[in-house]
């Protein structure tokens, strides 16, 4: 958690910095529309990630989710505002009510998987981006002297709205829905608490555009 | 090639050992109500489910006595569900279902069962004779648990449930008096017979109709 503070904070940093710089090379350049050429680019998020849980299933009725963290790439797809990439999202999650899915007493959730994406709109300073993709996620169960994975396929929606400093450096936030299909076999009473999690996501960082 | 093969099992023994004792992806559902001896409901008694030493659910009785919980599955083909093991303090022993060989199932439905009150027995016996006499004695009481198996081809004689057990010891002038505590089962007798030196030996019944008993015999 004081990682990412400090992670964020130093991105803030460097905005400014860069920023201040740009300006002072903008005003005795000419004005430049450096961010609005855009043909071809590569976009990287690396940030806070924080995601919660709703609705009548095991993540939100007995695991409390603590933050983690996020990277994702995008690139364009030949000069068009259409997106391909990855994603790699990582949260903590404790468990509060063992009642209802097992002695075990908190989880490290990691979730890897491709994106697609389209650029809804961009100027000089913003940044709106949609992705969708399909990845593979692994819940790690820690008891007192035992581990055990369970494992989900992950469905995350993305939008992401980017603000930049400069052609490549920027501050991004991205509220996103996300549902874990998980694997957990379970007989006919708890099927359902256990099918899937849902989570909606907020996430705050650093956004480089190359 | 002794080095190689020394590597070989030193690699086989880490991965064999790093296997995780409890199964991912796979959770059971353990529900059940808990009486006392007369049928009423008993609250707030706790259930766990177990493998070995491993936890791998936990619960307690609501105020129908009804509980249910979610339960982690092991790699062992033991499955415990011990009732009331948690509380030296309660009023009620210990009940415990083994599922020992039975392939593990999901869901266990333990429909209704009975804990009787705990009751202890503080047992004396002092020689009071200045007489040289031997003193053969033994007492048979009711345990204050119950260990059931639950298996697809039952084995009864394995299970422990509110059995008789005994307790016997001589006394004489090098070893006189015997002073201890026996836990049993309230509203039962416990059989206390003796045999003064070659005399016919006599039985007492005890009583055991409080949670603490007092008995204490002379001769």
């Amino acid at each position: 958690m004081n990682l990412n503070i400090k992670l964020l904070l130093f991105a803030i940093c460097i905005g400014f910095i860069t920023n201040t710089y740009a300006q002072e090379e903008t005003e005795t350049v000419e004005q430049g529309n450096d961010i609005t050429q855009d043909d071809h680019y590569a976009m990287f998020k690396i940030g806070y990630y924080n995601p919660i849980a709703f609705g009548d299933n095991f993540a939100n009725e007995a695991l409390e989710q603590k933050g983690g963290v996020e990277f994702s790439f995008l690139a364009n797809l030949f000069d068009t505002p259409f997106l391909i990439g990855l994603q790699y999202n990582y949260f903590h999650s404790n468990v509060t009510n063992q009642q209802l899915v097992g002695t075990y007493d908190d989880s490290e959730i990691h979730s890897f998987g491709p994106l697609l994406g389209y650029q809804l709109l961009f100027t000089k300073t913003w940044r709106a981006t949609i992705a969708s993709g399909v990845g593979i996620t692994h819940y790690q169960n820690r008891a007192s002297n035992e581990h055990f994975n369970d494992t989900a396929t992950t469905l995350w929606v993305i939008p992401t709205v980017s603000y930049h400093f400069n052609k490549t450096l920027g501050v991004y936030f991205s509220g996103s829905y996300r549902r874990d299909f998980m694997n957990v076999q379970t007989p006919a009473q708890l099927d359902s608490f256990f099918k899937s999690a849902n989570y909606v996501s907020f996430s705050l960082g650093l956004h480089i555009l190359i | 090639m002794k080095l190689h093969l020394s590597f070989l099992f030193l690699v086989s023994l880490v991965l064999f050992s790093c296997e995780p004792a409890i199964k991912g992806n796979e959770r059971s559902f353990v529900k059940g109500t808990v009486s006392d001896f007369e049928g009423n409901a008993i609250t707030n008694v706790s259930v766990t489910a177990r493998t070995q030493n491993l936890l791998l659910g936990e619960g307690s009785t609501d105020s129908n006595g009804n509980f249910e919980f979610t339960s982690l599955q092991s790699r062992f083909s033991e499955f415990t569900v011990d009732v009331n093991a948690e509380n030296d303090n309660s009023p009620f022993g210990m009940y415990s279902i083994i599922y020992s060989e039975k392939p593990l199932q999901q869901s266990y439905n333990l429909s209704n069962i009975i804990l009787r009150k705990k009751a202890t027995l503080v047992f004396n016996i002092k020689k009071t004779s200045t007489e040289n006499n031997t003193l053969d004695w033994s007492l048979q009481y009711t345990e204050p648990n119950c260990d059931v198996y639950d298996d697809e081809e039952t084995n009864e004689s394995l299970g422990r449930c509110y059995e008789t057990s005994s307790f016997e010891g001589t006394l004489d002038n090098t070893n006189p008096d015997f002073e201890a505590e026996f836990p049993s089962v309230q509203n039962t007798t416990v059989q206390f017979t003796y045999q003064l030196n070659d005399t016919e030996p006599q039985t007492i019944s005890i009583e055991l109709t409080e949670a603490t008993n007092f008995y204490e015999f002379e001769y």
